[in-house]
């Protein structure tokens, strides 16, 4: 469910960019959410509209101070890729490491709509069905806003065919910081839904990172609905290994992706 | 061209100059491998510090609970012990202060056993202690060839014990993982436990005692239906959870980390399973445990480790009051006394002979009985032989001691109580 | 792009001084305290690994971030064959299965390039690091293994000989047909091909030669750590940091790779010791500048001051 929120979130940042620090803002929106929660009782639900906003602005800034001038600097697309990978790891460093400063590893969680709840005879916990219909809306209004706005369909033109959004007069380079900034709150919502239901620490980001790489790589990198495919398909594999043998569950994960990779580089669902 | 042969002899310079100034810089000549033998004390100068050190993971994955248990607690007893004055030292009759020199190891054992060959070797410190847990596995026998006494108070590892008759200067306050989990076994047996689901990290830690308690459940009457591992850094368990309510276990046993441990109530509460014994080890007798979730939650919830102020042991409500006033939280219930404790027998024994000649500390350490805020401890083959296994329960949001029964501060509470709407 | 100029006095005067860092290396380790040693030879581990990841990844642009599994696998055949065999032959084993392995890792990885290539190698070390880690406890029976120790002077000298080694594995592929042919699939790979070099067997040749050194440090490496388990060994760090450390450097020349690696080590080094708690942070910001206003490396920056002094 969130799931789903974060790797849509990550596929956001993604054109040019391996964003290695997405799990980082997630991070953020998720120790964002507890603080204002513990500090001032403030609803997660009601921190989203508070984190998204923030988060979006920090993405805005670092694509264009950081990657903005990577692209000055690069002399061919590959190391542009490569020195943004670089970057992005220095990137989650950094930000890992401030968080650390402000918050101190320890874990932190806070209770809010744990009781179970009966729906069609089977039990969810209360926050896990909120979190559900709050990534379901989001998603929907994330998907409205790209097929139904001008600007929304600005990006999806620019993510088909660069060269032709460029003749029609989109600046490509707008674009595509809009879609990290929008990547990042989406990361920053996932993780404020997130820390409802899970422990929180400024540790927490990495996993997630590179669930959301494999995920993106299976749905095929840039393409949106096949990550939302993807990360159907980890998920079924996720539950099955839980069940049949937990301990090969990374292993099998990064087989997958690179079976993935060799054998269908643009992802499962292209042809 | 011209550019590339300056950059070229830049380049060299540079490296040459670097390696002249590390010779130069490290040009104490000290000997190879051999390490700086204790010299008798002199009576004459008494040193003006004595210098501890340490290694630990300040930042990286291993870093909340080194941070929490050990880095707390060294910055805690060094204000405690030096606003006393110090530790006596008998050969100059005088209590002299302490100096710590903390390393960040970045959560890479490389990195640790080198840096402790730093505080060794150039740092040339008068004491070290012990790092965090599973990098206690490197570093021992490192302490233990330049004769360096270390007292462990986090490491619980098998491995080491079996190595115990080699590593003469390593003490462990802890003790193997067959202790706690026998007495983990017993408990469960006493109150009538039949069936379990075992889940355990596939990490140092979770193989470790679940190699200690699961072959000690048959013959005590308890079925082991399920027996789980899962990878480490896992953040949801959830569908091993299912499988243990579908068989319906009466004992759910998780042996992992603190981050497995803080995902147990609320992934319970989700698949709303209450089993009728609920048993963590790390970080579940922490009072972040109880801060996070409430004390209605963690209602029933069993940990290992059997520490609260009410013990009879000289000095505890003392230490919990100091340590509550200096880190604006209590000491844990399990590992942060124990810390505290491995400090009283330094001082202790220090006071006895000095701390220079560390052969001699080694010995007083290994054949001394100490009295400290957890009571007792004696090593014997360089184990503490006073701490069975203690078993503690959250009831009412203080951490009692349930068993065994003849220590216990209140009674063992079993079924556990219903997760709270 | 030579590294010496042509005259004879220019290749002597450059001889003369590796000569001497050679002497003043090989006594080194006798009039230190052994901590010093222990940098020394963890800057020469550090080259090693940094030469021979940019002797491939540089020209090529193909980023390869599997070095932590060749390492790891280095480190587990001393876990495997510590004490059995004398550590000569330990080591060669060490690099042998990491030959082997990227032999593998290159056949199967011919047809993916860039981003994809560099993920792949991660998402490949990674995988190596969770199937030894399975197959070491549930195989096995345990997890994690004391390794017998090895002394640091001992171990200073064959980090020593392999760096050397490295390096002039390095030399000798640059100036031979397979550094001209690496730098054209660097430039343009189809070309590379119709010109008629086989940019296959010059990748995976010159991808496995490269790797058999990061297996002889792994192996090396082993004997100081004294407990390996799989998170140790196949450190995703060891497959970062030759990359930063090229790039700092400046990712053209050896001795770019080699003054990187160097001065990073000591960085480290320092910023561990002296400031303990916000090491990371620093490092961080260190990453950043470097990439953002230094792509070029400290050899660029030297190359540019030097172009802009011929200029005036």
């Amino acid at each position: 469910m969130p799931y789903w929120l974060r790797v849509l979130a990550f596929s956001m940042e993604l054109p040019g960019v391996l964003n290695v620090a997405h799990g980082e803002f997630i991070m953020l929106g998720a120790m964002a959410t507890y603080s204002l929660y513990i500090a001032f009782g403030i609803n997660p639900l009601i921190s989203l509209s508070i984190c998204g906003p923030i988060l979006f602005v920090i993405g805005f800034l670092i694509h264009r101070v950081l990657f903005g001038r990577l692209r000055r600097l690069a002399t061919s697309i590959e190391m542009f890729e490569g020195n943004s990978i670089l970057v992005t790891f220095g990137l989650l460093f950094l930000i890992q490491s401030v968080a650390l400063l402000v918050w101190g590893p320890d874990l932190r969680g806070y209770s809010f709509l744990d009781s179970s709840v009966d729906l069609l005879g089977a039990k969810f916990a209360a926050n896990r069905l909120v979190a559900l219909l709050s990534a379901a809306l989001i998603a929907s209004s994330l998907y409205f806003f790209l097929v139904h706005t001008r600007i929304g369909k600005a990006i999806r033109g620019a993510a088909q065919d660069t060269t032709g959004a460029q003749v029609v007069g989109i600046n490509i380079h707008w674009m595509y910081r809009l879609c990290f900034a929008l990547g990042a709150a989406l990361a920053g919502l996932a993780g404020g839904l997130m820390s409802m239901m899970f422990p929180v620490s400024p540790v927490m980001g990495f996993p997630y990172t590179i669930i959301a790489i494999i995920v993106v790589t299976l749905g095929g990198l840039g393409d949106i609905m096949g990550s939302l495919v993807g990360g159907l398909v980890l998920g079924m594999i996720a539950s099955i290994m839980m069940y049949v043998e937990p301990s090969l569950s990374m292993l099998v994960y990064y087989l997958l992706f690179m079976f993935v990779l060799l054998v269908k580089p643009k992802g499962i669902l292209r042809k | 061209m011209k550019g590339t042969r300056v950059s070229a002899l830049f380049g060299f310079c540079l490296t040459l100059t670097l390696v002249a100034f590390l010779y130069f810089g490290a040009c104490a000549p000290a000997p190879s491998a051999a390490p700086t033998p204790s010299p008798a004390p002199t009576p004459s100068a008494a040193p003006d510090k004595i210098v501890f050190g340490q290694v630990l993971p300040l930042s990286g994955y291993m870093s909340a609970p080194a941070l929490f248990l050990e880095d707390a607690m060294d910055k805690f007893w060094v204000q405690d012990v030096n606003a006393r004055g110090g530790i006596y030292v008998p050969q100059y009759d005088k209590r002299i202060p302490v100096d710590l020199i903390v390393y960040d190891d970045k959560s890479d054992v490389a990195a640790s056993v080198k840096l402790y060959q730093k505080l060794i070797t150039v740092d040339k410190v008068d004491m070290l202690l012990s790092p965090y847990g599973p990098w206690t596995t490197a570093v021992a026998p490192l302490a233990n060839q330049y004769k360096y006494p270390i007292i462990a108070w986090t490491s619980e590892s098998e491995k080491l014990a079996v190595l115990q008759a080699s590593l003469p200067y390593f003490f462990n306050e802890f003790y193997a993982p067959s202790v706690p989990m026998t007495a983990l076994v017993e408990l469960m047996k006493d109150v009538g436990v039949k069936t379990a689901a075992v889940l355990y990290v596939e990490h140092e830690l979770g193989i470790d005692q679940t190699a200690a308690s699961v072959p000690l459940m048959p013959p005590a009457g308890i079925d082991v239906v399920i027996l789980k591992g899962y990878p480490f850094m896992t953040t949801d368990l959830s569908p091993l959870l299912k499988q243990a309510k579908a068989a319906g276990v009466d004992a759910l046993l998780l042996h992992g980390y603190d981050s497995e441990t803080f995902l147990l109530p609320k992934q319970l509460m989700g698949i709303d399973f209450n089993p009728k014994f609920l048993y963590s080890f790390l970080a579940c007798a922490w009072p972040a445990f109880k801060d996070t979730f409430g004390a209605e939650i963690v209602e029933g919830i069993t940990c290992s480790g059997g520490w609260n102020p009410k013990v009879p042991y000289p000095g505890a409500q003392e230490f919990y009051d100091k340590f509550l006033a200096f880190n604006d939280r209590p000491p844990c219930g399990f590992g942060t006394a124990y810390g505290y404790a491995m400090f009283q027998v330094l001082e202790q024994s220090i006071a006895k002979v000095g701390f220079q000649d560390r052969e001699k500390l080694r010995d007083v350490i290994a054949t001394d009985e100490f009295m400290t805020v957890i009571g007792p401890v004696k090593f014997e083959d360089n184990y503490n032989i006073h701490h069975p296994g203690l078993l503690g329960q959250w009831q009412k949001g203080t951490y009692e001691i349930v068993w065994p029964k003849e220590q216990s501060t209140a009674a063992f509470v079993y079924p556990k109580p219903p997760w709270p709407k | 792009m030579n590294i010496v100029g042509s005259s004879p006095k220019r290749s002597f005067a450059v001889l003369f001084f590796l000569i001497l860092i050679l002497i003043l290396l090989v006594i080194m380790p006798h009039h230190v305290a052994p901590y010093y040693t222990w940098i020394v030879t963890s800057i020469f581990m550090y080259t090693a690994l940094t030469v021979s990841w940019a002797t491939f990844s540089g020209p090529t642009g193909y980023i390869s971030l599997a070095s932590a599994g060749f390492v790891g696998a280095g480190m587990y055949v001393t876990v495997v064959l510590g004490g059995k065999l004398p550590l000569p032959l330990i080591i060669m084993f060490g690099g042998l299965t990491s030959l082997l392995l990227a032999v593998l890792v290159g056949l199967s990885s011919l047809r993916l390039k860039g981003i994809f290539f560099a993920v792949f190698t991660l998402g490949l070390s990674e995988a190596l690091k969770y199937l030894v880690s399975w197959g070491e406890f549930h195989i096995g029976g345990s997890w994690g293994t004391f390794v017998i120790p090895l002394d640091y002077i001992t171990c200073f000298y064959i980090m020593l000989i392999i760096m050397i080694m490295t390096l002039l594995t390095s030399y000798v592929i640059r100036r031979s047909k397979f550094g001209l042919g690496l730098r054209s699939i660097g430039q343009e790979e189809e070309a590379a091909n119709h010109v008629g070099i086989n940019t296959n067997a010059t990748k995976i040749i010159t991808f496995a030669i490269t790797s058999f050194w990061m297996g002889a440090v792994g192996a090396t490496m082993a004997t100081q750590l004294t407990y390996i388990n799989s998170d140790i060994a196949f450190d995703v760090l060891y497959s970062f940091t030759p990359v930063l450390m090229a790039l700092v450097g400046g990712i053209g020349q050896i001795y770019g790779w080699v003054l990187g690696s160097v001065l990073l080590t000591i960085v480290a080094e320092l910023l561990t010791t002296q400031f303990p708690y916000f090491y990371s942070l620093i490092f961080a910001v260190l990453i950043i500048s470097t990439l953002l206003f230094f792509p070029t490396g400290l050899i660029g920056i030297v190359t540019k001051w030097q172009k802009g002094n011929l200029v005036n």
